[in-house]
């Protein structure tokens, strides 16, 4: 018997089985479309979560505030470097000049802070650097470049520094970076724990679906069908349950990742979250077909294998 | 070469019951009790008894959809309790059932049901083709191929269940109680069908309580009462109920008590023959000529 032949008939037997068995077929799919539902949900509340941190850590930075008078040219050459360390992720150099310019912006309306300043007469700021680790637990390194490391070839860290506001943040910064894994670490379980529930309960769907057909199963098998006859039809329902579901989840989803980037957008800042699923498409339809068929598969080979056993 | 004792080759009858008591789970008498007898191939047996003397259990002692808790039960020279599930299936294939609540298959039309049978032997569709529109000729069913089992009525449910069971040609037909649900006119043709199966080769096992049946039959009789087996008659016919039962169960057990267990003597046959005889001339004759055939 050729094995085209075989397998056209448990294809044939399948499509059968899940066009006839309609309401089961319809409660397996919509059980199905809310897991992988919860599956991309969660792809994009890590994708906001990943997001979210990274400004806010983009918002952590340590700066470093020069004497007045220390050569423009030495603090060139720290920048430079500073950029070459693996740690630091952005270098931002400020000028004596920008630094006068940049607080008179900020006092535009205070016009006794700016008196003040004119009747010095002269500058009073010295230049700064702004730097921006990787990670936060980074800054530390950055720290000891200025205090010990190569900085010191090109200044005295002692008289040329007037301030470094590591020490101010730091302890905001390292509480910071605990809230982050904390966050990151719940972020995971949580997730974990709803697709694991979302995964019984689509299970136990098609078991009870199966449960229903078991006097059938245990016919098929008194009258000699084999173990491939019996159970493959009831893994190409569960492939098709599958493939129903993700393409239900995919095109429900659109709509909703469309009214929440319209309505979160303020919240969520620079991220659009509607360009992130369409960006993301391939890899999402991916995730979500092969959790599909498999979570169809995986259900329909164990609950048969139940009942197959007469 | 096939181990033959490995796949729990015994002997040469198409199926024998050694010893075989069947007690079921919170029951405290047993189904069938120490039933010894073998079956050869080609032979049309029906198995008589009142509802409950273990008929059933014995179809489904072959079968193997119930195990016998002691003795042992051989189909084609295999002992049937030490088979693979693979091994079970293809003897399976083998047996073509009518079981006694019929079971078709509710999501499968009456041609894909009859098909089935078919499929599962690995037949060509070249074959279902052909071959499914004929057995549903065959029952009278050809012009409701494309209905679903719940659209049909018990009669022909049943004719369903018979053309399933007969379409592979398979070597041993087991029909438990075939022809409950049907009118006088369809049971003489499904007895017809099953006898001509049998002259094909196929060894027919019927099960049923129908007096008309097994004398137009008339062939080996095996009954059954309380799970015992009371009579096995060569040409035998139905006579529970009637005074002549009560001498035979008396000849069986004392028969039985010899160590000769179940065995009719010269005179036990004498009163069949007789009986065979004059239940043919009343019934089978007459109804066949009132029937057509």
């Amino acid at each position: 018997m050729a094995f085209n032949t075989n397998l056209k008939r448990i294809i044939r037997g399948g499509a059968t089985q899940f066009w006839r068995n309609g309401a089961v077929s319809l409660s397996s799919i919509l059980v199905m479309t809310i897991t992988l539902f919860v599956v991309v949900s969660v792809v994009l509340l890590q994708a906001i979560l990943t997001f979210s941190l990274q400004q806010i850590q983009n918002k952590v930075d340590v700066n470093v505030y020069f004497t007045q008078g220390v050569s423009e040219s030495a603090i060139l050459d720290i920048v430079d470097i500073l950029k070459n360390l693996p740690e630091v992720a952005e270098v931002t150099y400020s000028s004596e000049d920008e630094e006068l310019l940049a607080f008179e912006v900020r006092h535009q309306g205070d016009s006794v802070t700016l008196q003040a300043l004119e009747e010095l007469g002269e500058n009073p700021f010295g230049a700064a650097i702004a730097i921006r680790a990787r990670e936060t637990s980074q800054y530390e390194t950055v720290i000891e470049f200025f205090e010990t490391g190569k900085a010191s070839e090109f200044i005295n860290a002692s008289t040329d520094i007037e301030k470094i506001n590591y020490y101010q943040n730091a302890n905001i910064i390292e509480r910071l970076g605990r809230v982050i894994s904390s966050v990151t670490m719940i972020g995971y379980v949580i997730s974990a724990i709803l697709i694991i529930v979302s995964i019984i309960i689509t299970f136990n769907t098609i078991r009870i679906a199966i449960y229903i057909a078991r006097e059938d199963i245990r016919l098929m098998r008194l009258v000699g069908a084999p173990d491939r006859i019996i159970q493959g039809p009831f893994i190409i329902a569960g492939i098709i349950y599958g493939l129903v579901a993700s393409v239900l989840t995919l095109v429900l989803m659109y709509p909703t990742v469309m009214w929440l980037t319209k309505h979160t957008s303020v919240l969520l800042g620079g991220l659009n979250l509607f360009s992130y699923y369409i960006a993301n498409l391939t890899n999402i339809a991916f995730l979500v077909l092969s959790s599909g068929i498999l979570i169809g598969v995986m259900a329909s080979f164990i609950a048969v294998r139940k009942y197959v056993r007469v | 070469m096939v181990n033959l004792k490995r796949i729990g080759y015994t002997s040469d009858h198409m199926i024998q019951f050694e010893g075989v008591t069947k007690l079921y789970r919170g029951s405290q008498l047993p189904a069938l009790l120490d039933i010894s007898l073998s079956i050869e191939p080609g032979e049309f047996i029906t198995l008589v008894g009142h509802t409950g003397a273990g008929k059933t259990t014995f179809l489904k002692l072959i079968l193997v959809e119930e195990q016998p808790t002691s003795g042992k039960v051989s189909f084609d020279g295999v002992d049937l309790q030490k088979q693979s599930y693979d091994r079970l299936s293809a003897l399976r294939r083998s047996m073509g059932t009518i079981f006694q609540d019929i079971r078709l298959l509710p999501n499968k039309t009456v041609a894909e049901n009859v098909a089935f049978a078919l499929e599962i032997g690995d037949r060509s569709d070249l074959e279902l083709v052909e071959d499914v529109p004929h057995a549903l000729d065959l029952v009278g069913l050809r012009g409701k191929a494309d209905r679903f089992p719940h659209q049909l009525s018990g009669g022909e449910k049943q004719r369903l269940a018979l053309a399933r069971a007969i379409i592979a040609q398979p070597k041993l037909i087991l029909a438990d109680e075939p022809t409950g649900n049907l009118d006088p006119e369809a049971t003489f043709h499904v007895v017809e069908i099953l006898k001509k199966i049998n002259e094909l080769g196929s060894t027919v096992i019927l099960a049923t309580h129908n007096r008309e049946i097994v004398n137009a039959i008339a062939r080996r009789v095996i009954t059954l009462e309380d799970g015992k087996m009371i009579f096995d008659n060569k040409t035998g016919t139905y006579i529970l109920d009637s005074e002549d039962a009560e001498k035979e169960k008396h000849n069986s057990r004392a028969y039985s008590q010899k160590g000769t267990k179940n065995r009719n003597t010269q005179k036990d046959e004498e009163i069949h023959d007789a009986m065979n005889e004059s239940l043919i001339n009343e019934s089978d004759e007459d109804r066949a000529e009132s029937y057509g055939i």
